[in-house]
């Protein structure tokens, strides 16, 4: 199924959370939307559903327009699945008998196969007749998932489906929801706050800020070239190096720098930790401080000209505070505009 | 986050019809009460308000609540530790104990103590000894003080249970004695505990009918039942317990709201710390115990057994049935009622809106204000539209509906916050509309609550004395009226039959709210 948001606008009172959002979304793509709380990605997320009315804009599955300023079809003839960050689990329904709630349209030996076949895939066959309040959180996001699916939606929307597991659980269940539902093809929009967990699992990145669509694209695309100063800093740690683009090159306080694109006058360069490498023709900073990290180590170094840097180097190296080196950024970089760099 | 309902689950009828139902039903009595008040000239007003009875009504009235609220709060602090912090033996047994006298309805406590003394009391038929006729304050404060004690031992000992000795250690790794660890560590914290169980007790003592009337002891509800004929005096004593009610709760609410919640910090429950060794102690706290169970559970309970031997030749089950039928009569359909009204209001008041809060006042304080007061507020309000209603078991219906709201909504509170919109939303995204939430998801989720909001409900209507007394026709003649106007003629082995009876439904009653604590932990 393919979804598509038009210029939706959504409000709570005097609040605008969703300010004119564009989102297509292809049949078959998985999308996360991230963004710091309040961007207004749940809003969305609860749009598509319909659980929020669109105050403005459309919304469309497929070529069917579901909600525009007007019309509002319920969320029961959606047919979207939509699976919370709290899993919602009908307390009072036994784990089967919430996968066979959204199954009422088959008869009762389909309904239960069905159900068997889901909680077998989930492998959660042993649990079927446990009450929701006698699982597991992890065991309860299996639950919430195969209930979910249970009506095979076309399109599948998730809440923060990992957010309320441990981070010891987090990794296996995500590893095997994700290949579950890899394997049906559906349309798959997400709410994530782990930004590696978006990396590892989404097509496309969708990312948001005070209700209004930042950048969208592939996770490479998001983090290796970003168009913007916050875009650049949600994805990860980044040194925002300010200079002045002529072309191919940019002066700045760590040196004359090959630039990835083609950029005149004032611009930053986006420099993560760990593109710094020692380079004797580099320029020399101090080490303020080292914090060892097992896979890297991370040294807070200021430049000559007090510029204050982050930069991540292999553990092999024995940099400690007060020693300096020299550093450099091997290859090209990616600038953006420098407004709003403070 | 501030996320609004953008699904309406009904239409906003259902739930705003039953909404304003509960205000009516609260704002009608108190209402006239005011109206019938205001109709007295200014000078008998005055002149009645300034006399020296009215002084001394109040006066009792408060003496009686202070003595009860210090008496009960000081047997059940000492003894709320005992089962919490301490080696004691039998700490089972000993809680249940503590509770049991919930099961005893304060006017059959004070029943059995009244027929206690005195040369052909009880005490001398049963252990051959004359004991003191208990009446009057004496006896009106040790009843109520019996009866209501279990209320703070069971808000004291959640207060213990929920102190957690981290933050004791880290006043005294702060350099805190254990004096001071004492006065600004623990005693804060039971603040709350002692207020929540000042406020049910000083409410409930407020609004005593059956133990004031057996004990003689004229308090401001006596005096209202004494002048239920004089309207215009009634109903200004009607005000006065009105005003004491909104002022006791204002006042709780005040101090509360300028508390900072206490809660145990981090996660997990509070660890326990090391008991507390009693050693040679047991002796005399054992000895205080069986002093408190002889006198709070075996002696009610044996008083009226024994008037039950006494009364056994002319025994007549046929009276006892015909005042059980009254009884139910009134408690069945004012359950339905009560039960009806309570869900879509307990649904209504997890929404927090301005009305929500207006509705749970008004809950509030129908459960609060004096039964007299509220009786009297009815009974004007019948005679000045539909006289006629003022014969029928209707308006005691809706009476206990105003009154007992509040317990049936209690579990449903309880209930209602495992159910949130997400589990609405989850159904309608698998395909259930409006009605099929209700009746998929809300009804079934709902039901073990109902069905105890139902069950309190009833059980506490079965032992209710002055709204039966005062609104059931009067050919009606409920099982707790029996008992209370035989005891008030000194009939006592005539009461002890219906006695009895009341005892059982109590225990059943309490036995059914443990079950539900123990189901709820």
């Amino acid at each position: 199924m393919k979804l598509t948001l038009e210029q939706l606008r959504v409000c709570y009172g005097e609040t605008v959370a969703l300010a004119g959002l564009d989102l297509e979304v292809a049949s078959g793509e998985w999308l996360g939307l991230l963004g710091p709380s309040g961007s207004g990605k749940t809003s969305a997320l609860r749009a598509i559903a319909g659980f929020e009315r669109a105050s403005g804009g459309r919304v469309l599955l497929d070529d069917d327009v579901v909600a525009d300023g007007r019309t509002h079809r319920p969320p029961e003839r959606r047919g979207v699945g939509f699976v919370f960050q709290e899993f919602a689990l009908f307390p009072h329904l036994s784990a089967a008998q919430n996968i066979a709630f959204g199954l009422r349209h088959l008869p009762k030996d389909a309904r239960a196969a069905r159900v068997k076949r889901l909680l077998a895939r989930v492998e959660m066959a042993e649990y079927a007749d446990r009450a929701p309040s006698a699982l597991s959180g992890g065991q309860q996001q299996r639950i919430a998932l195969a209930r979910a699916l249970a009506p095979d939606p076309p399109a599948l929307l998730m809440d923060e489906p990992f957010g309320s597991l441990d981070p010891a659980l987090r990794g296996l269940v995500r590893e095997r929801v994700v290949e579950a539902l890899r394997a049906g093809g559906r349309t798959v929009v997400f709410i994530s706050h782990d930004i590696h967990e978006a990396f590892a699992i989404a097509d496309r990145i969708a990312l948001l800020r005070d209700g209004v669509l930042q950048q969208i694209g592939a996770p490479e695309e998001l983090y290796g070239r970003p168009t913007s100063a916050f875009v650049a800093g949600f994805l990860g740690p980044v040194n925002l190096i300010p200079g002045d683009a002529a072309g191919q090159r940019m002066s700045t306080a760590l040196g004359d720098l090959r630039l990835a694109h083609e950029a005149r006058g004032p611009r930053a360069a986006v420099v993560r930790p760990h593109m710094f490498a020692i380079d004797p023709g580099g320029v020399a900073v101090t080490v303020e401080r080292r914090v060892f990290r097992g896979d890297r180590v991370e040294l807070a170094v200021r430049s000559g000209s007090g510029a204050a840097w982050q930069v991540d180097l292999p553990t092999s190296s024995d940099a400690r505070p007060g020693d300096t080196l020299r550093l450099a950024v091997a290859g090209a970089v990616w600038t953006v505009p420098s407004d709003g760099i403070v | 986050m501030n996320r609004r309902f953008s699904l309406r689950p009904l239409g906003a009828l259902p739930l705003y019809l039953p909404a304003l139902a509960v205000v009516a039903t609260v704002a009608i009595p108190v209402g006239f009460v005011a109206l019938r008040a205001s109709e007295a000239s200014w000078a008998d007003a005055s002149a009645w308000l300034l006399r020296s009875r009215t002084a001394e009504l109040l006066f009792n009235t408060l003496a009686l609540g202070a003595t009860v609220v210090i008496a009960a709060s000081a047997i059940a602090f000492p003894l709320a530790w005992l089962v919490t912090r301490t080696d004691l033996r039998g700490r089972g047994a000993v809680t249940l104990a503590a509770i049991l006298p919930l099961a005893i309805p304060g006017y059959v406590m004070a029943y059995a103590l009244r027929s206690l003394g005195g040369p052909l009391g009880a005490g001398q038929a049963m252990f051959g000894l004359t004991f003191p006729r208990l009446d009057g304050f004496v006896g009106a404060a040790l009843a109520l003080t019996l009866y209501n004690y279990p209320y703070f031992f069971l808000t004291f000992r959640a207060a213990f249970e929920r102190l957690d000795p981290a933050q004791a250690e880290a006043a005294r790794a702060l350099g805190a004695g254990p004096g001071r660890v004492l006065l600004t560590v623990h005693l804060p914290r039971f603040v709350p505990a002692a207020l929540a169980g000042a406020l049910v007790v000083g409410l409930y003592v407020l609004g005593d009918f059956g133990v004031v009337s057996l004990m003689r002891f004229d308090t401001l509800s006596l005096a209202l039942y004494a002048s239920w004929s004089r309207m215009e005096q009634g109903s200004l004593l009607a005000l006065m317990l009105i005003g004491l009610t909104v002022f006791l709760l204002l006042g709780e609410a005040w101090i509360t709201a300028r508390r900072a919640r206490g809660a145990t910090s981090g996660l997990g429950a509070a660890r326990r710390p090391r008991p507390v060794a009693l050693g040679w102690l047991n002796a005399p706290i054992w000895t205080g115990i069986a002093a408190l169970v002889l006198l709070s559970v075996i002696t009610p309970v044996g008083t009226t057994i024994h008037w039950m031997a006494e009364g056994a030749a002319h025994f007549d089950a046929g009276e006892l049935a015909a005042a059980a039928a009254d009884s139910l009569r009134a408690a069945l359909p004012a359950t339905a009622l009560t039960v009806a009204l309570a869900l879509p209001v307990a649904w209504l008041a997890r929404r927090g809106t301005r009305l929500a809060r207006i509705v749970e006042r008004a809950a509030q304080l129908g459960y609060a204000i004096p039964s007299l007061a509220l009786a009297l507020g009815f009974v004007v309000f019948a005679l000045r539209t539909v006289p006629s209603i003022r014969e029928t078991l209707a308006l005691l219906w809706i009476a206990y509906a105003a009154h007992f709201l509040m317990l049936a909504m209690g579990p449903l509170r309880g209930t209602l916050p495992l159910l949130s919109t997400r589990h609405e939303e989850a159904a309608r995204s698998l395909g259930a509309g409006p009605l099929g939430v209700l009746w998929r998801v809300t009804l079934p989720a709902l039901r073990g609550a109902l069905a105890a909001g139902a069950a309190l409900t009833l059980l506490a209507i079965l032992k209710e004395l002055p709204l039966a007394k005062l609104l059931a026709p009067l050919d009606s003649r409920p099982l707790a009226v029996s008992a209370w106007a035989f005891a008030d003629e000194a009939l006592f082995a005539d009461a002890a039959p219906y006695a009895l009876t009341l005892l059982g439904i109590s225990a059943f009653s309490v036995a059914a709210v443990l079950r539900m604590g123990r189901e709820a932990t």
